[in-house]
Order: C-alpha cells, then sequence, then structure tokens
C-alpha cells in the first residue's frame, strides 16, 4: 500500500491524473509453465472415459499456479512494450519516451492504475491494454482497493 | 457500522490521553471473536489513517486473551471514527517533492514485558505517505537505544522510498532530513563513538552511521511540538493530537470540496 500512497502523492504534488483499469478474468489468460491435470468436472465427463483427467493449457481460478501464471503474463505484455520494471518494487513499471514524458503503472492482482505526464502515452497505453487483454476502462481513479479517492484541481484526497 | 456501534457518541480523540494498556490478567474475558473481527477491520482502515495507527497496534497486542478492558479501548476508536468518518489525508498540488521523516520511541512503554514502541511517519506533498507503529522486537536498556532502533526500521523505509523515486526520476537532491527529538541519537548518528553502553545495537547503529556518512539521510533535531511522529507511539492529549493530525495532511471531506 506503500507504493499506491507514494504515487498519489506524487501525482498530487505534479498535478497528474490517475486513471484506472480493472481485470475482468485476471486469471484466465496465464500460460502455465507446468502440466497441472484435474479430473473431469461434473457435467464434463467423457463417456467410456471416466477414468482420464484433464491436462490444463492455461491457467484456473483456485490453482496455485494462477497468480503467478497471471503475472508473468502481464509482466512479459509490460516487457514487450517497452517497459523497464521497478527494482525495488515488483509491481511497479515505467515507461519513458524521449522529451522526458514518463508513464507510470502499478499493478496489484487485478487492479490497475497508471499515471503520468503525458496524455498521449496514457491513451494509447490503455487502448493496448483493453486490445491484449479483457479489461474494464474505470476512468479516473475513483476506488481502489476499499479506498475512496477523489482527484481535485487542488490535490487529490485519500479516505 | 456492524459491530452494533452506530448508535454511541462520537469523542475526539482515539485514546484516552496518557492510558498506559496492560495484559489485564483478572480482568473479565470477553468475546475474543467479535474482538478479533473489530481488531482486523480497523487494521485495514489504518492504511489510509495515520491517526488510529498507534491505538490500533497497541490494542491488537491483546487479542488472544481481551478483557473489558481491552474492549473498551477498541470501542473508543469505534466511536472516535464515527465522528470523523469522512477525514482523509489531503495530498497537494505542488506540495513539497523531498521526502520528510519523523522519528519517535515509547521507552519501555509496555508494562507487561518492558519493550519499547517505534514510530514513525514520513511526509511528502504536503501528506503523510507512510507511517509505522510497532512494538520493538529487542528490549533496548535506554531511550537513546530505543530511539536508535526506531532510527533503524525508518532507515529502511527511507532507502527503500528513495530508491523507488530515484526509479521514477524524482532522485531526492539532498540526504532524506528525519527529524529526531533526541539529541543524544543524532549525535550517535554523526560521531563514530562506541562505548559499553550499546554494544548490543551496534549492528543497528552501524547501519544508521553508514547512511548518514553516505548522504542518504541526516538526522535533525526537532523540538516535541513539532515531533509529528509522537501519534504513532503516545497517547496524546487532544490539542496535540488535533494538530498533528493536521500536520499529516489529514483533513475532513467538506474541507476539501
Amino acid at each position: 500500500m506503500d507504493i499506491v500512497r507514494l504515487i498519489l502523492a506524487l501525482a498530487a504534488c505534479e498535478g497528474w491524473d490517475i486513471f484506472q483499469l480493472d481485470v475482468k478474468s485476471s486469471f484466465l489468460p496465464g500460460e502455465l509453465s507446468e502440466d497441472v491435470y484435474i479430473e473431469q468436472p461434473k457435467g464434463y465427463v467423457k463417456k467410456g472415459k471416466e477414468h482420464k483427467v484433464y491436462k490444463l493449457h492455461k491457467a484456473l481460478y483456485g490453482l496455485r499456479q494462477a497468480p503467478r501464471a497471471w503475472f508473468s503474463c502481464i509482466e512479459s505484455h509490460f516487457m514487450k512494450d517497452d517497459f523497464q520494471k521497478c527494482r525495488s518494487e515488483q509491481t511497479l513499471f515505467i515507461k519513458r519516451s524521449s522529451g522526458g514524458n514518463i508513464l507510470i503503472v502499478n499493478i496489484y492482482v487485478d487492479d490497475l492504475i497508471y499515471t503520468g505526464n503525458d496524455t498521449c502515452m496514457m491513451i494509447k497505453f490503455k487502448n493496448s491494454m483493453m486490445q491484449a487483454f479483457d479489461m474494464t476502462n474505470l476512468g479516473k481513479m475513483r476506488f481502489f482497493l476499499g479506498i475512496e479517492i477523489l482527484q481535485k484541481s487542488e490535490g487529490i484526497f485519500m479516505f | 457500522m456492524k459491530f452494533g456501534m452506530s448508535e454511541s457518541k462520537p469523542v475526539k480523540s482515539p485514546i484516552v490521553p496518557g492510558i498506559k494498556m496492560n495484559k489485564d490478567v483478572d480482568g473479565v474475558i470477553v468475546d475474543d471473536t467479535y474482538f478479533k473481527q473489530i481488531v482486523g477491520s480497523l487494521m485495514y482502515l489504518t492504511t489510509t489513517r495515520p491517526d488510529i495507527m498507534f491505538s490500533v497496534s497497541l490494542i491488537s497486542k491483546y487479542m488472544s486473551k481481551p478483557t473489558k478492558l481491552h474492549i473498551q479501548a477498541v470501542k473508543r476508536i469505534l466511536r472516535y471514527l464515527k465522528g470523523t468518518s469522512s477525514y482523509g489525508i489531503f495530498y497537494k498540488k505542488g506540495g513539497k517533492e523531498e521526502l520528510l521523516g519523523f522519528i519517535d520511541s515509547d521507552y519501555a512503554g509496555d508494562k507487561d514485558n518492558s519493550k519499547s514502541t517505534s514510530g514513525y511517519v514520513f511526509l511528502l506533498s504536503s501528506g503523510a505517505m507512510s507511517w509505522m507503529s510497532k512494538k520493538q522486537p529487542i528490549i533496548t536498556l535506554s531511550s537513546t537505544e530505543a530511539e536508535f532502533v526506531a532510527a533503524t526500521a525508518n532507515a529502511c523505509q527511507a532507502m527503500w522510498m528513495r530508491r523507488v523515486l530515484r526509479n521514477l526520476s524524482y532522485a531526492q537532491d539532498g540526504s532524506t532530513v528525519i527529524m529526531c527529538d533526541n539529541s543524544s541519537t543524532i549525535k550517535h548518528s554523526k560521531n563514530p563513538m562506541m562505548h559499553g553502553r550499546n554494544k548490543h545495537i551496534r549492528v543497528r547503529f552501524h547501519f544508521l552511521r553508514d547512511l548518514v556518512k553516505d548522504g542518504e539521510i541526516e538526522l535533525v533535531h526537532c523540538g516535541t511540538q513539532e515531533q509529528v511522529a509522537d501519534v504513532m507511539t503516545k497517547a496524546l492529549k487532544l490539542e496535540a493530537f488535533e494538530k498533528l493530525r493536521k500536520k499529516m495532511g489529514m483533513l475532513d471531506l467538506t474541507e476539501v470540496n
């Protein structure tokens, strides 16, 4: 949570807007790095092959490997998109462009906030994320992990 | 509020000024599930409410055998929250980009095992950004030592934030200033003087001194009046409490709109 407050304080100081995206089914697109088998769930039992099991191609909710698979998935997406990962904070990604423009992204499981000094970069980022993942655009950050946020012209209020 | 407190009368501070808690071994035992539920909810609230951090961390020490005394303290926090439910932190546009730290300790504040409490607050953009109130893991022999343990915990956090800010192209120009009201601790942080009295906190001592030498942090003296971290270690009087709460950038929602 310290990192969220740090971003809030920084964005307030600079007068930047913070936006928020929400992933609809975060744990599903993750690729598994190991073999996982499941029993045939009810309603999906193949007649005559009841003794067989399914091998998973992708992650499922409730799977021990699911959170890890999801994070690797989104992390590799950021890396492809020329983001730098902050070395002292695993969930913080930074993208710089020529002319000193910066885009800051913080991800908390399936909640994602981003801010920066370049509107163009932010719109491009939003579109690319919406395309790559099943995302809901929540617009300006308002509720995050049970915290309410008000973005005003004079600063940011958190309560 | 789900804990049956919606009819209660609000109070202005989360804790009775000057109160010292203990295990209360002879007290009337209360339902610990109810107690734990409230404390759990309050802990989550401390992510946005530094003003109740100290009182919540104080009562969370008595999770295993809560008595009437402890539940009273918990109910006082709930009553305080009732009157201040729309309070939050306001980070100002154009506020200070420099981190400013405050540390404080309460020497041997825990009456059951004589451990001390560390507390710190960091301000960024005129609002509290990071804070802690915690019983120290080791027993110390003087208030200077207790302050040293607090300063070390604070320095670790300061280093992490400096690194993150540097990564975000907000490298802090000078060393991060940390306000401390114990002049003896400040002297120790600058002067490589070592004597028998602080041998057992040697590692922390060297760690802190190295950071000061490298220009990462700097301990600066401040009066008790200005010590924001007091709110993390003591049950303050109402006037002092309200003043420090304001210094942490805490406002009522109506003051923002």
